[in-house]
């Protein structure tokens, strides 16, 4: 609240100088009041002698003459004179000879005075009437000093003067005044417009300030965010993160894609050379040239290679990639994930084996198959003979195949094979006259497949013309380890009784010579048939080796 | 068979684990008037004849896997002493190594026809 004091100030001042100024005007208007009403008495006072001049030179000739008619005359020519109030002619001897009044005026007086008087109200000129020297009387002359009317007016227009000027100074002033006052609130409304703009501004720059900052929380929270979701993303999905910058060299990598080179998780800071060593001898070049083709071409990095773990472990891993480039078109980063991709290869590479593998064994079993058929055709005498013979062999080759199929072609056991061997007899009132018995020995595929046919072989002929051909018949099979001169071996005993008498077959066929020829040699090993009088006896002699051996 | 078979009395070791398919290989090369000197059904027995200088080989047939062995060392120790051989495998030229590969091969099941142009081939090759 500054206003008031302020305001009672001015007023204070405006007071006193409006004092002045007019005391100024009243002085002003006195000084120039006395100044006209003495310039205007002059003028009256020169204009009544010029006219008492004018009357004494008139009257000389009447008054020299005496002739009083004639200065009469004179006298009431000189009354045309407006201010005159009264005029008189005297002779030598000073007596009034001729006068003159305006009505209601004093008359000139009897004698002349012979002195002049200025009056306040009027002028009074005596002059004499002089010829040649002579002085022949005087004239009188008595004027009024100035109308009323026209001092009235006089002093009136001196003091409107004066009035107007006061006015014109008051109006100017007062203007004046609005005018600095107007100027002043408008200086103030400026100022305070100023203010307010400023205030404004800063308001609004405050406010876009506290917006940008607010723009910027939010980003940033949003970031954090997106950054926080994306490192749960790579971490659930077990992806390394890694980017290099490509005009620095500056290497970052994320925890996981460290522990994918077997690198601590967090640690010293690593380099790309400090990964690339980690990767195998023979998959770094062709690592080197992918990125180094990605970042050329502006292609997708993808490189699978071998990493090498500091324990000597060897992982797969997938990288992925993308070279990022500047307006200038110049590679920037190369950025990407990692993965660890030992599990997908592992399978693929079981998966290939496995396919292998199984061709392996098709054609194989095919070349059995072929075997097979050109040995029984062979030895078969009829065309029935081939087929039935044919069939059960191959039935044989299936079902020994069914049973290494049910323990992943890892080896069957011997039990096994002899079961499934008699298996096909079960039906025709074995009645337990076959039994076996043994340590549990395992065979690989190949020898299963094999030891399969040799006892499909001797229980056909058992069938035939062995133990199986009659009711009472039985046989016996057991196998034992034994600890002959080259080592550990696995004699099996096929032992026949009360079967019909038999004798040594008439020709060689098939089964004796796979026996006798394929078994023994494929096993390393030695068999031996004897056609004795209670039954067939054969005795296999075959050495543990890695596809025949004692179970764990 | 004629008289004039261009393998009748070629001396040849067979090494091959599989019994039916070595049985057969052995009725075809008899066949084809061939002497079977032994058939090895592992590669140790096989290094063993291979490296027995006092066994007189003209050439070998090779099975290249013998129950998830390879038979390679055996064709060392043959190509050590001169002796040709050829392949007879079940995964065809894939599943044999680099330094074999120029190594003639028979791809199982094979005929008798192919076992003899194969044998005459790689006898024509080394220059009768």
């Amino acid at each position: 609240m500054r206003g008031p004091p302020a305001d009672k100030a001015r007023y204070g001042r405006l007071v006193t100088v409006s004092l002045i100024a007019a005391l100024g005007f009243v002085l002003t208007g006195a000084a120039v009041a006395a100044y006209d009403e003495n310039q205007v008495a002059r003028q009256r006072l020169d204009a009544a002698t010029v006219e008492a001049g004018l009357l004494a030179e008139s009257e000389a000739g009447p008054l020299a003459a005496g002739d009083a008619a004639a200065a009469r005359d004179r006298l009431v020519a000189v009354t045309a004179y407006p201010e005159l109030e009264a005029a008189g002619v005297y002779g030598p001897d000073g007596a009034l000879l001729t006068g003159w009044s305006r009505s209601g005026a004093r008359p000139a007086p009897a004698k002349t005075s012979e002195r002049s008087v200025t009056g306040p109200g009027s002028f009074v000129l005596n002059r004499p009437v002089l010829q040649g020297g002579r002085r022949l009387g005087a004239v009188y002359l008595r004027t009024v000093r100035e109308p009323a009317m026209q001092r009235l007016i006089r002093y009136g227009g001196i003091g409107l003067l004066i009035l107007m000027a006061a006015l014109l100074v008051g109006a100017l002033a007062t203007t004046n005044a609005a005018l600095v006052s107007a100027h002043r609130r408008l200086r103030k409304a400026m100022i305070e417009r100023g203010r307010a703009e400023t205030a404004l501004r800063r308001s609004q720059q405050l406010a876009s300030q506290a917006e940008m900052e607010s723009m910027r929380e939010r980003g940033m929270a949003a970031f954090r965010r997106y950054a926080a979701d994306m490192e749960f993303a790579l971490a659930a999905g077990q992806l390394g993160g890694w980017s290099r910058d490509l005009r620095t060299n500056r290497f970052t990598a994320s925890a996981i894609f460290r522990a994918h080179y077997g690198f601590e998780r967090r640690g010293r800071w690593l380099g790309a050379a400090d990964f690339l060593s980690r990767v195998h001898p023979e998959d770094r070049a062709e690592h080197v040239r992918r990125v180094e083709t990605a970042v050329a071409e502006g292609g997708v990095l993808e490189s699978e290679f071998r990493t090498v773990l500091p324990d000597g472990r060897v992982r797969w891993l997938l990288v992925l990639g993308r070279a990022e480039y500047g307006d200038d078109h110049r590679p920037i980063r190369l950025a990407g994930v990692s993965m660890d991709i030992t599990v997908r290869k592992t399978s693929e590479e079981r998966q290939r084996m496995l396919l292998d593998e199984l061709n392996h064994r098709v054609k194989n079993t095919l070349a059995s198959v072929q075997s097979i058929a050109l040995q029984t055709g062979r030895t078969a005498e009829t065309a029935e003979e081939f087929e039935s013979a044919f069939l059960a062999r191959i039935n044989a080759l299936a079902r020994v195949h069914d049973l290494l199929t049910t323990v992943s072609w890892e080896g069957a056991s011997l039990a096994d094979i002899v079961a499934q061997t008699l298996a096909p007899y079960e039906g025709r009132a074995l009645d337990g006259r076959a039994g076996y018995s043994g340590p549990d020995v395992r065979l690989g595929p190949n020898a299963a497949v094999t030891l399969a046919m040799a006892f499909h072989e001797l229980a056909t002929n058992a069938a035939k013309y062995g133990a199986l051909s009659n009711d009472r018949g039985r046989i016996d099979i057991d196998w034992r380890i034994e600890h002959g001169a080259e080592g550990e071996l696995v004699e099996i005993n096929w032992s026949e009784h009360g079967g019909p008498p038999i004798g040594p077959p008439k020709r060689r066929g098939f089964g004796t010579q796979f026996l006798q020829r394929a078994l023994a040699r494929e096993f390393d090993g030695r068999v031996n048939l004897r056609f004795t009088a209670p039954g067939l006896n054969c005795r296999m002699r075959l050495p543990l080796s890695a596809k025949l051996r004692l179970a764990a | 068979m004629t008289g004039v078979e261009p393998l009748s009395g070629l001396r040849l070791l067979v090494v091959e684990d599989e019994a039916l398919v070595a049985m057969q290989l052995e009725d075809m090369l008899d066949e084809l008037g061939c002497v079977v000197v032994d058939v090895a059904g592992t590669v140790s027995r096989g290094v063993a004849l291979a490296e027995n200088a006092e066994v007189a080989l003209d050439m070998a047939i090779l099975d290249v896997n013998l129950g998830g062995e390879k038979v390679y060392p055996v064709a060392e120790r043959l190509a050590a002493r001169g002796v040709p051989f050829v392949f007879c495998t079940g995964y065809g030229m894939s599943g044999i190594s680099g330094e074999f590969q120029h190594v003639p091969t028979l791809a199982k099941p094979y005929s008798v026809g192919q076992l003899r142009d194969l044998l005459v081939s790689s006898l024509a090759a080394r220059g009768g």
